[in-house]
């Protein structure tokens, strides 16, 4: 008879089965990709490159080892230790593949650019820091790579709409990595406030406020395993600290996010995530705030963003203040906003969503159908494989994520002018305001072009 | 102390800008760009703020470092954006002197700038040698994009030797985009066709070609699409189907059709996935046609998944049929997935239909349906499946249930609990009760039906059930831990404690409070104690109740690692009173290194409302870090307080 721990196995296997039917792809890609033997033929592996393998790439890597319809050729990281390490990885895993002949090793390279030139990798999947993303994901559509792009995007406004245009331009599949749109339980809780279920939806909640900032962090002498020129990419020049990257083995997600050269803050990090989900549950993927006023106006409590049909969106610290909001009938103000994801209040009620299944209504019945925590963890990355296969447009397509984090950029710009801005999210400009609109963009550090 | 000076210096500039005329903001810019003494950081800076400002006074100091190597990005970070003329001349003049990597900046910074002014120089520096230049100076004419520019990159590209070629396209890329925003499609069409043509290019380009092709003339894009898709590479094809995704026009849909037997198999799978979300009516016939009888197994299973975009009675009832019938596992699973993603009205009611009136094995794909779907109204109908002979069915059955059974009517899997005819129906049972309970809004009634079994279950069951419990959350099923806490059985304690130390959300800290003062459980006291800092760490509890739960766990901590635990636990509450206690553990050497590390933390929280405490905390950390990192950030909160 069944041990607890068979619980949790049992758990995986429903998981397994329950997602089963709502996976179109998988069915059909092995059919014209499997050998008879059931093995998928080498020329029909999408073959990746990794660029920057930190804390996230790292967990991307580990997961995309696990497809068999995929083989990482390239790894690439301005960090020698963890450009070998990685390495190592993949030759690990590969052994047999290296053993019967189907691979030949896994490449590495400083700068990821280095394996644009190459014709048999097929997409890059990137984690190099939003000094890069934006630039990086040109630089793969003018060599016709597809990619997967980490979060926040790009570093500027144009540059997340440059990468719009490029990836068009090339009919590269590109995905950025808001994973929530690849869960379960985001993908109901967004049809939910999309449906009308809670009325005209009034106020947003997410948290995650702080932008980044100038920092004048001492110079400590670069290691000689960093290839630091290469790590700032097109950012301006600065001195090495560790602070910005440690070095090896990664503490933690994005320790540069904070210094306004090189990141977006929090708002960046972690905000961009909620943005997401805000976008989708409004229903505007392709469009974006109309206003934004920083805290430090004096004109509201707290980071507001207004959208259209009169909806206003707060940037909290962590939970509604009974002396500031209105507190949503059977909402526990103690209640803290998830991490990454919203609380959606309207008319009829309100829905809080986030991370690990949690969700969250009133009325209940708003969540009676919601998916539980056992089903619907899919793979954001895999769903990008299936969309090369397919050349569809992923969950997160490069139009639908630059949006999200031009959201997460507008918020820093307000922050940093200290004043409410106006922004026109068709024209992807501010309105009179000069100043603010020359923020939308930054010079490339030579020799960078896009 | 040289570097904290200059930024002062360069902070009390700015704020002196704000009030001053733009000549004054250029003799204070051209200062710090002069004084040998600023640093990189402080000319940076000064260099963002005056294109912050974009006044046209800054263009002369900006451009007198233009050539320098450290300074001439930060000079274009400024220039780049300073609206008017002077700042596009300081950057064409500056071409003539600059090389190599500056240039290549420079002419970025033009094409950023899109000032049609620049389009004579660049177009002078497209016959540059130097590769790099020759593609910044194109992407930098693409931006532009008009006319000059692009007939100055027409012109070079006609020269051009190939491997030259293809470092200018992505400008003349950018003209045609131009070209069709003002409306110029036919010239546009010229510039891609020019391009697409060329096949000796790389296979990327070619296909940013064909797709910018395809997109100018949606209307007269099938003849087209059909080269493109019947006698091309790879690439070509595949860059034709993901424009074609963009290509709504129904009148496309014939194009396809008259495509479809012409082309490879696997060709024709990625055509059918097309049509699949096209759902253009006009395809179904001949999509279910070759759902039908195409000979290759491959080929026939796309078609069968493509029928979901085609919600249609005579689709429903091909593929219940074929789901009844089929051997091949392929073809099976592809006909739940096409009935999974269907949509349309009344669907779920036709399968519940047919349920009734089927038997055996038979109803297998229309349980699996059930499942997918979540079809709540076949309930009823799935439950006399239950006893049918066949295993498969019971087996499918009750995997069903776990997505349609509301927590209401859960007794019917509870009941399988109890009786199970084999282990995997046991398993399964199991994992359908745990989807339930975790969907489940109602905890305390369903918490009810649970209890009314548990007494009388099998140990096994009970710690199944415990599990449960934990799945469903809510009062009665935390007092229902609770109390198996105290069993007499061993394994039942561990599943109870376990159970409660993942519990969901912090309603459970009392009761682990409890058993961590009942002697009667001490084996589960780490376990335990875990849980409860589990809850101070992550759950929405006041700062002031998380502070007290620490001061309770610390009266109950039986070895240094737990003590440990709650120092971490204390750098997680933003409050005085945290950073008060930890501060006794700076005293004691075996916690001041992790003490401090938490301190520093809640120092970094607290900082503006306690600088006095915040200060003499971090002397202390001082005082007792051997750390040189954790010195390092107590002396940097010190500095912020100066």
């Amino acid at each position: 008879m069944s041990t607890i721990s068979t619980l949790f196995s049992r758990r995986e296997f429903l998981r397994a089965s329950v997602c089963l039917g709502s996976l179109a792809t998988p069915f059909l890609i092995p059919a014209s990709a499997l050998g008879k033997d059931g093995n998928i033929a080498p020329s029909n592996r999408i073959t990746l490159g990794f660029a920057g393998v930190g804390m996230m790439n790292r967990g991307h890597l580990a997961g995309t080892l696990s497809f068999e319809d995929v083989q990482v050729t390239a790894i690439a990281d301005a960090d020698q230790w963890r450009r070998e390490t990685n390495r190592q990885t993949v030759e690990t895993r590969y052994a047999e593949r290296k053993a019967n002949g189907q691979f030949k090793g896994c490449d590495i390279y400083s700068g990821f650019h280095e394996m644009l030139s190459r014709t048999d990798i097929d997409g890059i999947v990137m984690a190099l820091g939003e000094q890069w993303h934006g630039i990086g994901v040109m630089m793969c559509a003018q060599a016709g790579k597809h990619v997967y792009v980490e979060k926040p995007n790009s570093y500027t406004i144009t540059e997340a709409l440059g990468s719009i245009e490029a990836v068009r331009r090339y009919g590269i599949i590109a995905q950025v990595g808001y994973q929530q749109r690849s869960w379960a339980n985001f993908v109901y809780a967004c049809q939910v406030v999309r449906n009308g279920a809670l009325g005209k939806i009034r106020n947003v909640y997410i948290i995650h406020s702080n932008p980044s900032v100038e920092s004048d962090l001492p110079a400590e002498p670069t290691p000689p395993t960093l290839d630091w020129n290469t790590w700032l990419g097109a950012a301006p020049w600065r001195p090495f600290n560790h602070r910005l990257h440690y070095l090896g083995n990664p503490l933690n997600v994005v320790p540069w996010s904070f210094c306004k050269d090189l990141g977006l803050g929090g708002l960046g990090s972690g905000a961009s995530h909620a943005f997401d989900v805000v976008h989708w549950g409004l229903g505007c993927d392709q469009s974006g705030p109309l206003e934004i006023i920083p805290r430090e106006s004096g004109q509201v409590p707290y980071l507001t963003f207004k959208y259209p049909n009169d909806i206003t969106l707060q940037v909290l610290n962590g939970r509604l203040d009974p002396k500031v909001h209105e507190i949503p009938k059977n909402f526990d103000p103690i209640t803290s906003i998830q991490p990454f994801g919203a609380v959606f209040v309207g008319d009829n009620g309100w829905l809080h969503v986030g991370r690990r299944g949690y969700l969250k209504a009133s009325p209940a019945e708003l969540a009676k159908d919601r998916p539980s925590r056992f089903e619907g963890h899919k793979s954001h990355v895999r769903n990008w494989l299936d969309s090369i296969r397919l050349r569809r447009r992923p969950a997160c397509d490069i139009e639908i994520g630059s949006h999200s984090t031009i959201a997460a950029i507008l918020g820093n710009i307000a922050c940093w002018l200290k004043r409410p801005l106006k922004w026109d999210p068709i024209k992807n400009e501010f309105q009179n305001d000069d100043e603010a609109n020359r923020l939308r963009s930054r010079a490339l550090r030579e020799p960078w072009t896009v | 102390m040289r570097v904290l000076f200059s930024l002062i210096f360069v902070f009390a500039t700015f704020f002196l800008f704000a009030q001053e005329t733009p000549q004054d903001e250029a003799v204070k810019l051209n200062a710090v760009l002069q004084d040998p003494n600023a640093s990189l950081y402080s000319k940076t800076l000064a260099c963002k703020q005056a294109g912050q400002l974009g006044t046209e006074a800054s263009v002369i100091p900006l451009a007198s470092v233009l050539l320098d190597e450290k300074l001439s990005h930060p000079a274009r970070i400024g220039l780049q954006q300073i609206p008017g003329s002077a700042a596009t001349t300081a950057l064409c003049t500056a071409t003539s002197q600059a090389q190599g990597n500056i240039l290549i900046g420079i002419i970025g910074s033009l094409g950023e700038r899109r000032d049609p002014a620049a389009v004579t120089i660049l177009t002078e520096l497209l016959a540059e040698p130097d590769s790099r230049i020759v593609r910044a100076c194109a992407v930098a004419l693409g931006k532009i994009g008009n006319t000059e520019a692009l007939h100055a990159l027409q012109k070079r590209f006609a020269e051009a030797e190939l491997v030259q070629k293809e470092l200018l396209v992505d400008g003349l890329f950018a003209c045609a985009e131009h070209l069709k925003i003002i409306g110029n499609i036919k010239e546009a069409v010229t510039v891609y066709a020019v391009i697409r043509v060329q096949k000796d290019l790389p296979i990327s380009i070619r296909c940013g070609a064909i797709r910018g092709e395809l997109l100018s003339q949606e209307s007269t894009a099938g003849s087209l699409l059909t080269a493109e898709m019947l006698d091309s590479a790879e690439e070509e094809f595949l860059v034709a189907l993901e424009v074609a995704r963009d290509l709504t026009n129904p009148e496309l849909t014939p194009v396809f059709l008259d495509l479809l037997p012409k082309l490879k198999s696997q060709r024709q799978i990625l055509l059918l996935d097309l049509l699949d979300c096209r759902a253009d009516r006009k395809a179904m016939n001949i999509v279910l046609e070759m759902a039908k009888n195409e000979q290759n197994i491959a080929v026939r299973n796309a078609a069968v998944q493509a029928l979901a975009g085609f919600p249609d009675n005579e689709v429903i009832d091909y593929l219940l049929e074929v789901a009844a019938g089929e051997e091949n596992v392929a073809i099976f699973d592809s006909v739940i997935d096409a009935l999974t993603r269907m949509k349309m009205d009344g669907l779920d009611t036709k399968i519940v239909e047919r349920l009734k009136t089927t038997k055996g094995k038979a109803c297998i794909p229309l349980v699996k349906i059930c499942l997918q779907r979540k079809i709540a109204e076949s309930t009823p109908i799935l439950l006399p499946f239950l006893t049918d002979s066949e295993y498969e069915v019971r087996l499918a059955v009750l995997q069903a249930l776990g997505n349609t059974v509301s927590g209401e009517n859960i007794e019917v899997l509870i009941e399988r609990l109890l009786k199970p005819s084999s282990k995997i129906e046991f398993d399964t049972v199991i994992g359908s009760l745990l989807v339930v309970c975790n969907r489940t809004v109602d905890c305390d009634a369903v918490a009810e039906k649970l209890a009314a079994v548990y007494e009388t279950a099998p140990a096994e069951t009970k710690i199944v059930l415990l599990e449960l419990y934990g799945a469903l959350g809510g009062q009665a099923a935390i007092a229902a831990v609770e109390k198996a806490v105290a069993d007499q059985t061993e394994a039942i304690q561990d599943a109870a404690t376990r159970v409660l130390g993942n519990w969901h959300d912090p309603e459970a800290a009392s009761v682990i409070l409890g058993i961590l003062k009942n002697p009667a459980v001490q084996k589960f006291h780490n376990r335990s104690l875990r849980g409860y800092i589990r809850i101070v760490r992550q759950m929405d509890v006041s700062n002031e109740h998380r502070f007290n739960m620490c001061l309770e766990a610390l009266k109950l901590v039986q070895r240094n690692e737990e003590t440990l635990l709650i120092i971490d636990a204390l750098g997680r509450i933003p409050i005085l009173k945290s950073l008060e206690k930890l501060q006794e553990f700076l005293e004691q050497p075996e916690f001041a290194e992790p003490a401090s590390l938490s301190a520093i933390a809640v120092s970094r929280s607290i900082i503006a409302q306690q600088q006095e405490k915040v200060t003499a905390a971090m002397q202390k950390v001082l005082n007792v870090t051997k750390n040189n990192d954790t010195r390092r950030q107590a002396a940097e909160i010190l500095e912020k307080i100066k």
